[in-house]
């Protein structure tokens, strides 16, 4: 049979379609929520997860967000509300050259280069921000020809990075093949569902191997990726997800054996003293899941430590749910017990740090 | 492109192409009223883009990706999944289909698993190639021809099956 006419044949019209002046307006309410920008700039910003929207491209990579220009094509429609666009700046900006210009408390989680598949001089970026402790999702495209911006709003959390990514891309650049890598087999969605990708199932599933307290998780998993085996690891808390996937039978003979040891090395992260916390200049860093219930920044008592500048005495809670006073340097964490204090007080890990620096025995 | 331009221009677009817009939608969903939020998605997602995509001429591919793949993203979603991950092989549609001007053959694409469905409907029906194929559904080309192979065998069998 000629499958194509046949398909062709098998079904009707349906039912008559709504009016055309219907889906116009709701275009222009949806052009308002992404309001398209052309001229001299140099920048693109698509939105984001999270509930907010940040204005977009200004005249130039370091925009401060006030005002973007609007292409003539972008105005309101009658009876159109105003999107509050402009009331903030984008945590990221994406200079021609290349250089990724980022707000004051954005940390880059994960970067992914060119998704766009742009040819030179014409650059984009699909980035994982942390914005002061929030998570946002952020595609970048710089373009000295001319630039474009869109805002959306953040009701995308419901998948993942890599699928939002991908669909975000093809919205721009319908058609194009795209360099975004491939999805991983399971990932954790942005409000923390786990999905498969397609051809994906699941063989075996042990829920919070991590033994992790929610709303953080853990599952490590065996999947049949269309007959190649995986085994994966994966966690996921307010501050964003990871995983880890290995073949079977490449490190350990079992699947418990590797997951009992993967566990243990991403755990190791999280409650070994060195790596539990670092200090910069003042500003303390804790590994993912250690929560700091108390710090003082440049203690005094710390003085016979090093600079004192450069320290902060910190009272921090492990991802195993111990809670330690630390004193954190740029080189890392030296934690101390809080039985082995006269309270369980900073006040005493205070007094602690000087008697032990004053007779020269030290924290370790 | 000023307002009046771009919507005396996409209106032209939409009076010309929708209604076969919505026999895709329709062919991928099986459901006229899930046809019609997927084109509409489709439409206004095209017309926010509009001056970009109508300068490169690519406007029913760039409506059609979108039906698609908002069509995979509903089928994930949990309160209308066609495939849950946890519970076995790809299964297909549960939705009530609506008696009207229909074959067996589109009863027999409607029985099809989701990614089979839209496979053949894409390669068979649309005439997309393998690559343009893939790159629609996100699947390698591998995926694509064995989708395909298993659509129009299972087809066969279906019809053949219905016609016994």
């Amino acid at each position: 049979m000629d499958i194509q006419d046949e398909i062709d044949r098998s079904f009707g019209a349906g039912p008559e379609p709504g009016p055309v002046d219907a889906l116009v307006a709701d275009g222009r309410r949806a052009l308002r929520r992404r309001r398209a920008t052309t001229g001299a700039a140099a920048l693109a910003v698509v939105l984001i997860a999270g509930g907010t929207t940040w204005a977009a491209a200004g005249p130039g990579p370091h925009a401060r967000g006030a005002d973007p220009s609007v292409a003539s094509d972008t105005s309101p429609g009658p009876g159109e509300d105003e999107h509050p666009a402009a009331a903030h700046q984008s945590p990221a900006t994406l200079d021609t050259d290349g250089t990724l210009v980022l707000q004051d408390g954005v940390t880059v989680l994960r970067r992914v280069d060119n998704p766009m598949a742009l040819e030179p001089p014409k650059l984009s970026v699909g980035l994982v921000l942390d914005d002061n402790g929030k998570q946002v999702w952020m595609l970048l495209e710089a373009d000295p020809g001319g630039g474009f911006s869109i805002l959306d709003d953040a009701h995308r959390a419901a998948t993942t990075f890599d699928r939002w990514l991908r669909e975000v891309v093809a919205e721009n650049e319908p058609g194009k093949v795209t360099a975004y890598p491939e999805e991983e087999p399971a990932s954790y969605t942005g409000d923390g569902r786990l999905v498969l990708r397609d051809g994906v199932t699941i063989l075996r599933k042990v829920d919070n191997p991590m033994g992790l307290e929610p709303p953080a998780r853990s599952v490590g998993l065996v999947l049949d990726d269309q007959g190649r085996r995986i085994w994966m690891l994966l966690q996921t808390d307010p501050s964003g997800s990871s995983s880890i996937r290995d073949d079977p039978g490449k490190r350990f003979a079992t699947f418990d054996e590797w997951l009992q040891a993967t566990c243990a090395d991403q755990s190791s992260a999280s409650t070994d003293p060195v790596q539990v916390a670092t200090a910069l200049h003042g500003e303390l860093t804790v590994a993912r899941g250690v929560e700091v219930l108390e710090k003082v920044v440049a203690p005094a008592a710390a003085a016979a430590y090093g600079p004192v500048d450069e320290q902060v005495a910190a009272k921090l809670r492990l991802v195993d749910g111990s809670v330690v006073f630390a004193l954190v340097g740029p080189r890392g964490a030296t934690t101390v017990d809080p039985a082995v204090l006269e309270a369980p007080t900073m006040d005493a890990f205070l007094a602690h740090l000087r008697t032990q620096g004053d007779n020269g025995a030290g924290l370790r | 492109m000023r307002t009046t331009e771009r919507d005396a221009a996409f209106v032209e677009f939409v009076r010309a192409r929708r209604p076969h817009l919505r026999r895709i939608a329709y062919a991928i969903c099986g459901d006229w009223h899930r046809a019609d939020d997927l084109v509409q998605t489709a439409l206004v997602k095209l017309y926010v883009t509009w001056p970009r995509v109508h300068r490169d001429g690519r406007e029913e591919a760039y409506v059609r990706t979108i039906i698609v793949r908002a069509n995979i993203d509903e089928s994930r979603r949990p309160w209308r999944r066609e495939r849950p991950g946890l519970e076995g092989p790809d299964r297909a549609s549960r939705q009530p289909l609506p008696v009207e001007e229909r074959s067996a053959l589109f009863d027999a694409l409607q029985g099809l698993p989701a990614m089979q469905r839209r496979t053949v409907l894409l390669r068979h029906w649309l005439g997309l190639s393998v690559a343009e194929t893939a790159h629609e559904l996100a699947i390698s080309e591998g995926t694509v021809k064995s989708h395909s192979s298993r659509g129009l065998a299972a087809l066969q069998a279906l019809l053949t099956s219905d016609t016994a």
